[in-house]
C-alpha cells in the first residue's frame, strides 16, 4: 500500500454506511424477530465496529505490528468472553 | 501551519517512519488495554442479562432509546470530521483544520450534554442506584443491578470522552497559534485514534444497554 494512499481521510461513503448501520440495528432492535433480534442488532453494531477500527483507525494501512496489538486486545476479549459463556451455558446440562 | 526546515527523527530511531510506527504503535498497546477494560464491563453486562433477562429488558425500556440514538450519530459525525481535519492539516489548509476541530469540539460537548440531560432525566424518575432508588416491581434488585452497570459503563465512558474533548482542545490551541509543526502531524492522528475508539466503544455500549431492551 502506498504512502498516498494510507494517508487519506476516511471517506463519506464510509461515514453513511455507518449511519446507515445504526439506522439499520435502531429498526431491527424495534422488530418482532425473537432471539434473531439480538443477533441482527450485534451483527449490525459489530459492522459498525470494523468499519471504525478498518477505516476511520485505518488499521488496515498499519504494520503487522500494529495488527498484532489490536489483535492481541481482541484476542483477550474473546477467551474472556468464552471461557465465561462455556461456563454459564453448560450450567443447565445434566449427564 | 508552520514548516519545519527539516524533518527531525529522534536518535533512537533509524527513519522518520519508524519514528512514527513507534508512536501509533504506543497508542495501540495502550488502547488495546482499554479494550480490555472495558471488556470486562461489557461482559459482567452479558452475565447478568443473560441470567435476568427480564429484569434487564424491563429496566432498558426506560431508557431514552431517541437520546441514545442521536447521541451515537453525534459520536459517528464527530469521527468523520476528526478525520477529515486530520487530513486538511497534513494538507497545511489551517482554517480548514480549525472549523473541523472546532466542529469536532462542540459534538463532543453536544454528546456529554444529552447525556447530561438523560442522567437528570434518569435521577429525577429514580434510577438512580442507592437509597434514593424507586422502582416498582418484582424484579426490583435486578433493574437496579442494569441501572449500576450503566452508570458505571457510561460514566466511564463520558470520562474518556472528556479526556478526550481535553486532547483535542489542546490541538486546536496549538493549530491556531500555528505552534505545531506539520511533520508532527502523527500527534494529531494519535489523538484521533483514541477518539474514534472513545467512539468504537459506545457502538457496543448503545446496543447493549438501549437496543436490547424494550426503548421508548
Amino acid at each position: 500500500m502506498t504512502d498516498q494512499t494510507s494517508r487519506r481521510p476516511a471517506s463519506f461513503r464510509t461515514y453513511l454506511g455507518l449511519t446507515c448501520l445504526l439506522g439499520a440495528a435502531i429498526v431491527f432492535s424495534r422488530l418482532p424477530l425473537g432471539p434473531l433480534r439480538v443477533l441482527l442488532v450485534l451483527l449490525a453494531s459489530s459492522a459498525q465496529g470494523w468499519f471504525m477500527v478498518v477505516s476511520f483507525m485505518r488499521v488496515r494501512w498499519q504494520s503487522h505490528l500494529i495488527w498484532l496489538a489490536a489483535g492481541a486486545g481482541l484476542l483477550w476479549l474473546g477467551i474472556l468472553f468464552s471461557l465465561t459463556f462455556t461456563d454459564y451455558l453448560s450450567r443447565a446440562w445434566t449427564w | 501551519m508552520r514548516e519545519s526546515p527539516a524533518i527531525h527523527v529522534e536518535e533512537q530511531f533509524d527513519d522518520l517512519s519508524q519514528q512514527r510506527e513507534s508512536s501509533s504503535l504506543g497508542m495501540w498497546v495502550f488502547l488495546a488495554t482499554e479494550l480490555m477494560f472495558f471488556g470486562g464491563l461489557f461482559l459482567a453486562f452479558a452475565v447478568y442479562r443473560f441470567s435476568y433477562p427480564k429484569a434487564f429488558m424491563e429496566a432498558a425500556s426506560h431508557l431514552n432509546l431517541v437520546a441514545g440514538s442521536v447521541n451515537t450519530f453525534v459520536l459517528l459525525t464527530s469521527s468523520f470530521l476528526f478525520s477529515l481535519a486530520i487530513s486538511a492539516f497534513r494538507d497545511g489548509r489551517k482554517t480548514r483544520t480549525l472549523l473541523l476541530l472546532g466542529v469536532t469540539l462542540f459534538l463532543g460537548v453536544l454528546f456529554l450534554g444529552i447525556k447530561g440531560f438523560e442522567y437528570y432525566d434518569e435521577w429525577r424518575k429514580g434510577f438512580l442506584p442507592g437509597p434514593a432508588f424507586h422502582f416498582q416491581g418484582p424484579d426490583y434488585l435486578h433493574v437496579q443491578l442494569f441501572f449500576v452497570l450503566y452508570f458505571i459503563t457510561t460514566g466511564l465512558h463520558a470520562l474518556h470522552l472528556f479526556i478526550g474533548l481535553g486532547v483535542i482542545a489542546v490541538f486546536f490551541f496549538l493549530v491556531a497559534r500555528s505552534w505545531v509543526r506539520k511533520d508532527r502531524e502523527v500527534a494529531i492522528e494519535i489523538g484521533g485514534l483514541y477518539w474514534h475508539f472513545v467512539d468504537f466503544i459506545w457502538i457496543f455500549v448503545f446496543p447493549l444497554y438501549y437496543l436490547l431492551g424494550g426503548g421508548r
